[in-house]
């Protein structure tokens, strides 16, 4: 059971709604804060930059405390996983301690102990029998990282249960083979897809079902994933199985689709951007998957198809009644939307586009440029 | 336990209060209950990708068949691509304003950045071929002040994005500490973020597009801190670049808190806490005073975060 009240959890999500709409022009201010008024929960909350900062800090803190344990007490092999499991214990103590006694609401500190108690665990499962067993890092990695997102609420650690869970039959040691671990991987998977998927769609559109319907896309890119080769082949090699192959490649390209029809049924927004990211790589990694040979304009094709897609979609959303096609518009709604934007086009300075060192020696022969930073990366 | 309220049960609440109209109450139960869907932000990132990988490939096409293409070929493309762009964007563009201009067209901005790319890889290709500038010193600083100003004419914080970038290179640097490994890079760093604090304060005084400040103050501070942090680890003169960083830090988590920018105060006490670790676990050399004093400093970094956040901080 979470620790925060489900209706104090949607109050907080309501309260960002509000400002957003207000900021939108769809609400006035004084209407803002008389609804403001009857969101108020009581807890500690702070802002984004301050919370990752106490993150850090206090992650530092709990890393030098343990590390400290065993440099005083000089913690023998045989009783180290006994001392991870009493520090994984105290640390979701702490977690809960703070939030009871403080009223802490993603204040860093309590979010920085609770995943100390995922680490702590991991890595006390995987001692746990003398030698180092991966497999038991990641069942414990996983059931940890479960029992943090269902009491605490926090997302990052639902995603980390759901990576795990995949990661699990990876380190099996029955099998010797990339295929079955791929294909008991897609299954496992697939069961936390459908699981989450029920459970979003009995919340939906309301607290907890936006952070289900975040977990469901983590479990379907996951799938996507192991499904293509060409992305995964740092996991696992893939076995020579020409049938598996050939049945991966057309996955690479059914997913996809599937997952857009998912999402535009279910009005999803991360399963719709995280399947549109997965067709992308699908016609990126196209070639090499056929064997075939890149040849220098395939980005100009490829770039030419995106701006097309994105020009007509636009166009044909804009001619239906009233500038939508069954609820969807290319209308910017919400303020939000125009921010993500902005924060995009600040966060290009910082780019793999962005130049690379300025050398005052000449420039060697033409040879190719990047965009970004006037040429100035490749060998123009 | 009582009945869970959803998004729309409060909407439903507010609306018999009447806390809002009810054609508001229509418009946003739409929004909550997603009949309204736009994909505004997702066309956007299409267009991007897209433009970005057209000018990608002409460079490497260029590149790859420059001799059996010719010169004059490529430029009389890169000759018609630039003059089109440009010229839609002079002709559709909205006059120049101090303030925020919206865009005129939902493509305006693509076209605007992908002329800029365009414009980059033409003098590129021709400081290659010819060696006009002889160096790549004019080509970048030219290339920056053209995005600079275009940013500023179209209101575009993607080509300002661009033209800080180029102004970087024009400097040698990238921001990273392995980039930053010599005197003059450090010093060039320094002065790059300087300047670019400096510039947006100064436009910002004169109100000529004063939304653009952040993307200076963060650039700018950011490059200050790395290129001073990174002196700290030099043996020579470690001890003066970390009395300089401090003050820079002790500075930022000051006009951060001031202007409740909370992200300068994260910037000054991370940079700050880094600097000052390097010279003190330099000297202690041994693993428990190094651990002791992580919790020690730690923990009152966090308490005097907390208490910054408890007095300051608490908007999300």
């Amino acid at each position: 059971m979470m620790i925060y009240p489900r209706d104090d959890e949607r109050a907080i999500r309501v309260q960002r709604m509000v400002d957003d709409w207000a900021a939108s022009g769809l609400l006035r201010e004084e209407q803002r804060e008389r609804m403001r008024l009857e969101l108020q929960v009581d807890y500690r909350r702070t802002n984004l930059f301050l919370r990752l900062t106490l993150f850090l800090f206090a992650a530092l803190i709990i890393g030098a405390l343990i590390g400290l344990a065993f440099v005083v007490f000089d913690v023998e092999e045989a009783t180290s996983s006994w001392l991870m499991f009493f520090a994984a214990a105290a640390t979701f103590y702490l977690t809960q301690f703070v939030i009871s006694r403080y009223r802490a609401y993603r204040h860093g500190v309590e979010e920085a102990a609770a995943v100390a108690s995922i680490v702590f665990f991991a890595i006390g499962c995987a001692m746990f029998r003398g030698d180092f067993s991966s497999l038991l890092a990641f069942i414990g990695a996983a059931g940890a990282s479960f029992i943090v997102f269902r009491r605490f609420g926090y997302l990052y650690a639902g995603f980390a249960a759901v990576v795990f869970a995949g990661l699990i039959p990876f380190n099996y040691d029955v099998f010797y083979t990339d295929t079955p671990r791929r294909l008991l991987a897609a299954v496992v998977l697939l069961v936390i897809f459908g699981l989450l998927r029920e459970r979003r769609k009995d919340h939906d559109p309301d607290f907890p079902g936006d952070l289900f319907g975040v977990l469901e896309t983590t479990a379907w890119v996951a799938i996507y994933v192991l499904a293509n080769f060409k992305v995964s082949e740092w996991l696992s090699i893939p076995d020579e199985v020409p049938l598996f192959y050939w049945v991966s490649y057309a996955f690479t390209w059914i997913l996809p689709v599937v997952g857009v029809m998912l999402a535009i049924g279910d009005r999803h927004r991360w399963m719709l951007d995280a399947n549109i990211v997965m067709a992308i790589v699908t016609l990126m990694t196209n070639k090499a998957y056929l064997n075939g040979v890149q040849k220098p304009w395939d980005p100009i094709v490829f770039g030419v198809l995106m701006i097309t897609i994105a020009l007509g979609l636009k166009r044909w959303l804009a001619s239906g009644p009233n500038g939508s096609r069954g609820g969807f518009i290319a209308e910017r709604l919400l303020a939000s939307e125009r921010e993500r934007l902005a924060l995009a086009g600040g966060a290009t300075a910082l780019a793999p586009g962005a130049p690379q060192p300025h050398s005052h020696e000449p420039p060697p022969s033409f040879g190719g440029g990047r965009s970004g930073g006037a040429g100035a990366s490749g060998k123009f | 336990m009582g009945a869970e309220l959803t998004t729309i049960d409060r909407l439903d609440n507010w609306k018999e209060a009447g806390v809002i109209t009810d054609a508001q109450h229509t418009t946003l139960s739409e929004i909550v209950r997603r009949d309204r869907f736009s994909l505004f932000v997702e066309l956007n990132a299409l267009l991007y990708i897209g433009v970005v990988s057209v000018v990608a490939g002409l460079g490497w096409t260029f590149r790859d068949y420059v001799t059996s293409l010719g010169d004059a070929a490529i430029l009389s493309i890169f000759g018609l691509l630039m003059p089109v762009s440009f010229g839609y964007c002079f002709v559709r563009g909205p006059s120049y304003s101090n303030s925020e201009v919206e865009s005129p067209s939902f493509a305006f901005d693509y076209i605007l950045y992908f002329a800029c790319l365009v414009l980059a890889a033409t003098l590129a290709f021709i400081e290659t071929r010819f060696e006009i500038f002889h160096g790549w010193d004019t080509h970048l600083l030219i290339a920056a002040l053209v995005f600079g100003v275009l940013a500023y004419r179209f209101d575009n914080r993607f080509v300002l994005s661009l033209a800080l970038s180029t102004l970087a290179g024009y400097l040698g640097l990238k921001l990273g500490f392995d980039t930053l490994d010599s005197e003059r890079l450090r010093i060039a760093g320094f002065f790059y973020g300087a300047f670019l604090i400096g510039i947006g304060v100064l436009l910002k005084r004169l109100s000529i597009k004063p939304h653009f400040l952040d993307v200076y103050l963060q650039l700018g501070a950011n490059a200050v801190l790395l290129a001073t942090v990174s002196g700290v680890f030099d043996d020579d003169t470690g001890w003066g670049y970390l009395a300089v960083l401090l003050i820079l830090s002790a500075l930022s988590i000051y006009l951060g808190i001031r202007f409740r920018k909370f992200a300068f105060v994260a910037y000054g006490t991370l940079f700050g806490y880094a600097g000052f670790s390097i010279k003190v676990l330099d000297a202690a050399g041994d693993a428990i005073l190094a651990l002791a004093y992580f919790v020690i400093t730690g923990s009152i970094v966090v308490f005097a975060l907390v208490v910054v956040a408890r007095t300051f901080g608490r908007d999300e």
